[in-house]
């Protein structure tokens, strides 16, 4: 790959993480609060489900993502040959 | 040569430091919990606890002095992910945080969550689309980041003046909080509490810049949370037999449901969003804890979630930190911490509420008016409840229990007849996390002014004395008056708080997404996008709520960034295509701020600009590379 083409394609793959997580981060903030109630029929640790996932759950959720997305992007850049040196 | 290597070393005794300061505050709680048992008065007990603490504080912010203009606005880049994450959790949190979002799940439950949601969202939001990229370009503020980007002075100072008006809402909020807390517990009045208050929080900001605000803020982090969760574990162990109130409240759900029924709490039906938040006099829980939209209705929870994600991932108060960390890896660990050690604190949040709630109600649910915990006359003194009989039934009542929210964080340790100590170390905990959040936005405002304005704009080549000197009369001004404001005016703090995150949503957010990951990106557009974005939240809350419009479509002013937000987005998109595209030189900068190889963007022009110099007058060129690393 020439320099511009690994260029291109860690910007485009860049910007296919960051939409993930973006999407991702739309599902656990916007849509399991609107079906909590239909989850809080289940149960986890005596918590309803919906409940659970919109007090807890979705932060866990945040937490593993920033590092996980963190480190795929590394891995992205690196692929593409623009990792940081340390 | 490099004037910086590209990765900063850091202090390899960190955390001894850390764990001497730690430890220090621990030890502070546990022998005036002895000496309480000795049989001390409370009044002294209250003031050696609050103050402490204060001058522990004070003591970190003399160790991190500086006079070095890298040192003052990015903390010399020195700042580990972990401290990192440990003071970007704690700007977060501030006293908003500490009182009135926990007040807040006590008196609508579940309808809370929306802020909960929010600004852990938000971190996310920053982690993957903004921070890193900051940190590469090695821009000192956000606006900085603008000029820097779009080689452009305007930019930089229009989004430096844009900046200061959601930082003075949440450093009001945050004023307000801690003079009323303060105020309760230590022999002074609300106005000298602010101002002392004020003055801490000048000392912090003016002393070390960022430097202090970093790491008075990793210290305070450990001070904050351990007074959040001292007293729920003591209570989760007492009611549940197991010390982790995060997990273990959900048994008490059903029971306190069931309380909530004999009392006969039942909402009417959702609200307004401006009448479902509580409001700040004390109020009755009338919704059920559980019972999911019973006050804010599902659109407008989603639209404050939505507002105060985007909020927090443009918040300039955190982006700035991003400047701190070593390297980007470190930038995004840090980020990822933050999320981390706010995520403790949110997910605690709930469990505090309910289990405040629980209590409060096993001690009312078949009492009569006269029997009432003598606890009640001491929280009706401070004015943080009220109960009482007032339509004579002769049993109090679901809407005979009025509660402050901003006074259930300091009603925990009281109803649970827990030392004394416990609930000053919970009110010490929220003091420090207020001039914590306040010294950070301050600082905001300071670097904005110095490195934005001062320089940015008026004075290019104004020596880095000169540019610190802009930087503390800058925080200076922004908080003095402040100050003034709070002590004389009445308002709610909830609400600054919102329409901040809207504000700081509508005006940051588009303009740095797309000034990260859009080449295409004009100076007209970023300045289109943010004004864009500003007027319509501004004029929006300012009609709405002061003038006589009606609200489009039922869309409350608290929640305003959902018209900023497009229409910054849009204003910046068509600006940019109706402007001559940006010139090579301003898409090859567009290209390196996503590039993490290679020293940064701010690194290589200091090092230009010291070669430049140092070739043009032979010799002294020691004394000019210092200059120049200063700029």
């Amino acid at each position: 790959m020439t320099l511009d083409q690994q260029q291109k394609f860690r910007h485009i793959a860049s910007l296919a993480l960051a939409l993930l997580v973006v999407g991702l981060v739309g599902v656990f903030a916007f849509l399991v609060p609107v079906f909590a109630t239909t989850l809080d029929a289940y149960s986890v640790f005596a918590f309803p489900l919906g409940f659970y996932l919109t007090a807890q759950g979705s932060i866990v959720a945040f937490v593993f993502l920033i590092f996980w997305a963190g480190g795929r992007q590394e891995w992205i850049d690196r692929k593409f040959g623009a990792a940081e040196e340390r | 040569m490099s004037l910086y290597p590209h990765y900063r070393p850091v202090n390899p005794r960190l955390g001894t430091h850390y764990a001497i300061f730690a430890s220090a505050i621990a030890a502070l709680v546990l022998v005036l919990a002895m000496v309480e048992q000795l049989g001390a008065p409370k009044l002294w007990i209250s003031h050696v606890m609050i103050l402490t603490p204060l001058a522990l504080l004070l003591c970190v912010t003399a160790l991190t002095r500086t006079l070095d203009k890298h040192e003052f606005m990015a903390a010399g880049r020195r700042v580990p992910a972990v401290y990192g994450g440990l003071s970007m959790a704690a700007t977060m949190i501030g006293g908003t945080g500490f009182f009135a979002l926990t007040g807040a799940l006590y008196l609508i439950g579940f309808d809370a969550l929306a802020l909960v949601l929010g600004a852990a969202a938000g971190f996310v939001l920053t982690a993957v689309l903004i921070t890193p990229y900051l940190r590469k370009s090695g821009a000192y503020t956000l606006p900085g980041f603008f000029r820097q980007r779009l080689k452009s002075r305007v930019a930089g100072a229009v989004a430096a003046l844009l900046l200061v008006p959601p930082a003075l809402l949440l450093i009001a909020a945050e004023m307000r909080l801690g003079g009323f807390v303060a105020s309760l517990f230590v022999s002074v009045s609300f106005e000298a509490a602010i101002a002392a208050g004020a003055a801490l929080a000048i000392a912090i900001v003016i002393i070390g810049g960022m430097r202090s605000v970093a790491w008075t803020q990793a210290v305070l982090y450990f001070l904050v949370i351990t007074a959040f969760l001292v007293p729920l574990v003591i209570v989760s162990l007492k009611h549940t037999n197991l010390p982790i109130p995060q997990l273990t409240y959900g048994e008490l759900l059903d029971r306190v449901a069931s309380q909530e029924i004999a009392l006969g709490s039942v909402q009417a039906g959702t609200l307004e969003l401006g009448e479902a938040l509580p409001g700040e006099r004390p109020e009755p829980a009338l919704k059920p804890f559980m019972k999911a939209f019973g006050a804010i209705s599902r659109g407008d929870f989603l639209l404050l979630v939505f507002c105060f994600m985007c909020g927090t991932a443009a918040m300039p108060g955190l982006l700035t930190r991003a400047g701190t960390a070593p390297s980007i890896h470190e930038s995004r660990r840090a980020i990822g911490w933050g999320a981390l050690f706010l995520g403790l604190f949110l997910i605690t949040a709930p469990a505090y509420a309910l289990f405040t709630k629980f209590l409060i109600l096993q001690e009312i649910v078949g009492t009569t008016p006269s029997q009432l915990p003598e606890w009640i006359t001491g929280l009706r003194d401070a004015g943080l409840a009220d109960f009482s009989d007032r339509n004579g039934d002769g049993v109090i009542g679901a809407a005979e229990m009025l509660i402050s929210r901003d006074g259930v964080t300091l009603a925990l340790p009281i109803v649970a007849h827990l030392p004394f100590v416990t609930l000053v170390l919970v009110a010490v905990g929220g003091i420090v996390a207020v001039i914590g959040a306040t010294a950070a936005h301050g600082l905001s405002i300071g670097t904005a002014v110095g490195d934005d304005l001062f320089r940015g704009l008026v004075f290019p080549r104004a020596s880095p004395g000169r540019q610190l000197f802009a930087a503390r009369i800058g925080a200076i001004a922004a908080l003095l008056p402040t100050a003034w404001f709070v002590s004389m005016q009445d308002f709610d703090i909830l609400p600054a708080v919102a329409w901040a995150m809207s504000l700081s949503a509508a005006t940051f957010l588009p303009a740095t997404v797309l000034a990260v990951w859009w080449d295409r990106l004009t100076v007209w557009g970023l300045l289109a996008g943010m004004t864009a974005g500003f007027a319509t939240t501004a004029g929006y809350i300012a009609f709405v709520e002061f003038g006589d419009m009606m609200p489009v479509l039922g869309v409350s002013s608290l929640v305003a960034g959902i018209f900023g937000v497009p229409a910054a987005a849009l204003a910046a998109i068509a600006a940019s295509l109706l402007t001559p595209a940006p010139g090579a030189d301003i898409v090859a900068l567009a290209r390196e701020v996503r590039d993490p190889s290679g020293e940064t963007i701010q690194d290589r022009a200091i090092r230009v600009a010291a070669q430049a110099q140092a070739a043009a007058s032979e010799g002294g060129a020691a004394g000019l590379a210092d200059e120049g690393r200063a700029s």
